[in-house]
């Protein structure tokens, strides 16, 4: 579904050259659950802004069923980032001057799907992610661990391809974080596949794949072996 | 994004802020309101202008001896020493000359105004409501008022009602001299192809007429009404009384059509009669009280323009050709010039004031470009967050821009309600008045759009500019 071949990306702090991704060759099948593990500066994150299409590598190929979006405009980038991804954040990053259930629609409006719609399909997703009692309530009135499943129920609005979801546990107390490990858990098992960026190896441990970064480079990629109990 | 979805976005944004925002639409408001206004004023100024500029009093200019003539430069505060000089007095020749001299479309005559008695209406007691008063009374100009102010005491009481009633006591003179006299035109044919005036029957009298003085008169419509009813006043005889006191027999030989058709205009305000109750005659068919020297001489030569003149072009034109024949001792006076100084006036202290309206709404553009900017810095991470979502930068830019637009349109309408609030207060105040039609309504708004692409521009451009990678980096 998802291919890279040799994604660099490469910053230039003056003279010095920050070499964030460097030949990065990857692919990604439909259904998968993957971890990306590394240490601090590693690139998880670069990496994860060009699955996404928010960010350009400075060379390679990106390929999305077969179309390479790095040929792509700005227009046709937009709409792809609207409708095949969606995106997860450490920090929840919800907007505070919209509802829990406006929050939702946002990705839905970008989608032009008319408002009486926009806001049932976002009740559903609401409830999916067991926020159905708090459509109404603004970020601020949220829990950290409610505002990332607003967050998660946002990132499935236009029933995306690929959930790309960076620390999303790094805010959050263990038992809240397990809640949300377990919903992404179960969107995998209902066929989203998601890409999980993170520090904690526990948290790693589930997802099916685990991939491992080190100065930009794939050092390890693998699948985890689910220990049988 | 659907429009009513950025639209609905944009207004959450605005009243998020809603303080700031309210500030920013006062701030447009007050800006525009002023500029509406002075327009509303300039827009006053040219339809006074034009009204003058078709009204044929304004197209008529006057040449008078520049010795008794005070020249009025338009500023009431500055005392013009009068010029000494040859006193000039305007002969038939003159005139003649003038005419020849001057081009197409400019009339020269000369009008003189006098009130002679005539015996037809002092004869006629039934005409006259109140004639037995004047008639016992002998009314003449300067003694009028008293005599009447004795006797309305032994008339009944509905008619002191009516007189105090219907008009000040002091204008009932007037009506008292229109009861004995008639007012006269003295004029040369000039006078009626400039005025254009129309007979109900008969003919005018002739330049021959005028030369030789014959005692030939054309009536106003009411004055043969009321002079003959329903006779036929051709051939009749009017009989006029000079101011030396001698006696002339007037041939009627022509009636004017009616020019005032309300019958209330009898009296205007200021207690003169209608045009409808006077008469003319040839300027030299009376003996005039006034001039002593034998020659046929006239204080003042009017040149009346006709429309197909531009009215500054012609005075010109005017003042040229009398400079040459009279060679400087003759002014050409006019309310052109007076009426020009005076709107030229308005129109300066209009543009001072939108000078200043021009620069606070400049300065408050400039202020709130740097709110906006400061906006835009705040939700550099929304920014961030709408890009991951599915915008562009092509959508962050409008969205942006629509929010300056929304400020702008509501400043815009804000002003318009307070520059009539403004035309108000300066009409009470200073008695200027102002109107604020469409024009100036549709400017309004489009300087709020302006003044919002002013500030919301830039502030968007940059959103729009903003690297979402960067963006979702900020904590
Ligand atoms: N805008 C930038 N300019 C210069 N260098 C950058 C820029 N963005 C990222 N980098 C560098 O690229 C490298 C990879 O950054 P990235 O954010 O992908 O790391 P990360 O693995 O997500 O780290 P963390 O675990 O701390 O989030 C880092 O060394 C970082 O300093
Ligand atoms: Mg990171």
């Amino acid at each position: 579904m998802i291919r890279l071949e040799k994604i660099s990306k490469e910053y230039f702090m003056g003279e010095v050259e920050i070499k964030a991704l460097d030949s990065v060759d990857l692919a990604i099948q439909r259904g998968e659950f993957i971890s990306i593990m590394g240490p601090s500066g590693s690139g998880k994150s670069t990496m994860l802004h060009i699955l996404g299409a928010l960010d350009q590598p400075s060379s390679g190929c990106y390929y999305l069923e077969d179309v390479a979006i790095t040929e792509l405009s700005d227009q046709e980038l937009s709409r792809i980032r609207n409708k095949h991804f969606g995106f997860i954040f450490q920090s929840y990053n919800l907007f505070n001057e919209l509802t829990a259930l406006e929050n939702v629609t946002v990705p839905m409006m970008y989608a032009k799907f008319p408002k009486r719609e926009r806001n049932e399909l976002a009740r559903t997703l609401l409830e999916r992610v067991g926020m159905g009692h708090r459509v109404s309530h603004y970020p601020n009135q949220l829990s950290g661990g409610e505002q990332q499943r607003v967050a998660i129920a946002r990132a499935l609005a236009n029933n995306p391809t690929l959930i790309l979801a960076d620390e999303p546990t790094g805010n959050l107390a263990t038992d809240q974080g397990e809640e949300i490990l377990r919903i992404l858990s179960e969107l995998n098992e209902q066929g989203t596949t998601v890409v999980i960026v993170t520090h904690d190896s526990k948290v790693a441990q589930s997802a099916k794949r685990l991939i491992q970064l080190r100065d930009g480079r794939i050092v390890n990629d693998a699948p985890i072996q689910k220990a049988i109990s | 994004m659907l429009f009513t979805d950025k639209i609905r976005w944009a207004f959450r944004h605005s009243r998020r802020r809603f303080f700031e925002s309210l500030l920013i639409v006062l701030t447009i408001g007050l800006g525009i309101s002023v500029v509406v206004a002075i327009l509303g004023l300039f827009s006053h100024v040219t339809q006074q202008q034009s009204a003058w500029m078709n009204d044929k009093h304004f197209r008529t200019v006057q040449l008078y001896s520049a010795d008794s003539f005070r020249a009025h430069d338009g500023s009431p505060l500055k005392v013009v020493p009068m010029i000494e000089r040859e006193k000039v007095d305007f002969t038939l020749d003159d005139l003649a000359e003038l005419k020849n001299s001057l081009p197409e479309g400019l009339f020269v005559y000369i009008q003189e105004n006098t009130m002679l008695r005539s015996k037809l209406l002092a004869g006629d007691e039934s005409e006259v409501t109140i004639s037995n008063i004047s008639g016992s009374g002998g009314v003449e100009f300067g003694g009028s008022f008293s005599v009447t102010m004795q006797v309305s005491e032994e008339i009944t009481e509905v008619t002191t009602e009516e007189i105090i009633e219907e008009r000040p006591s002091s204008l009932t003179s007037f009506e008292d001299i229109f009861e004995t006299h008639i007012a006269i035109n003295q004029i040369t044919s000039d006078f009626i192809t400039f005025n254009e005036l129309e007979l109900e029957s008969g003919t005018w009298f002739t330049d021959k007429d005028v030369d030789d003085g014959n005692k030939v008169i054309v009536l106003g419509s009411k004055l043969a009404t009321q002079l003959f009813e329903d006779q036929d006043p051709i051939g009749k005889v009017v009989p006029l009384t000079s101011h030396t006191g001698v006696e002339y027999d007037f041939i009627v030989i022509g009636v004017v059509a009616l020019i005032h058709d309300d019958l209330d205009e009898s009296f205007s305000g200021m207690g003169f009669r209608s045009e409808d109750y006077s008469a003319y005659v040839p300027l030299t068919a009376v003996e005039r009280s006034y001039f002593e020297s034998d020659e046929l001489t006239f204080h003042s030569i009017s040149i009346g323009v006709s429309f197909e003149w531009d009215l500054g072009k012609a005075i010109e034109v005017i003042e040229t050709e009398v400079n040459r024949y009279f060679g400087g001792a003759v002014v050409v006076s006019s309310s052109y010039a007076s009426q020009k100084e005076t709107e030229q006036m308005s129109k300066k202290i209009g543009l001072v004031i939108g000078l200043f309206a021009s620069v606070g709404l400049v300065i408050a553009t400039i202020n709130i470009l740097n709110l906006m900017l400061a906006r835009v810095l705040t939700r550099t991470k929304s920014v961030g967050i709408m890009i991951a979502l599915g915008g562009n930068s092509a959508s962050i830019f409008s969205e942006f821009l629509l929010e300056a637009i929304i400020l702008g349109l509501f400043g815009a309408l804000l002003g318009i309600i307070l520059s009539f609030g403004l035309a108000k207060i300066l009409q009470l105040l200073v008695l200027i008045s102002i109107s604020i039609k469409l024009p100036q309504l549709l400017i309004g708004i489009g300087l709020g759009l302006v003044v919002s692409l002013l500030f919301g521009v830039y502030p968007a451009y940059q959103a729009a500019k903003i690297n979402p990678v960067d963006a979702l980096r900020i904590e």
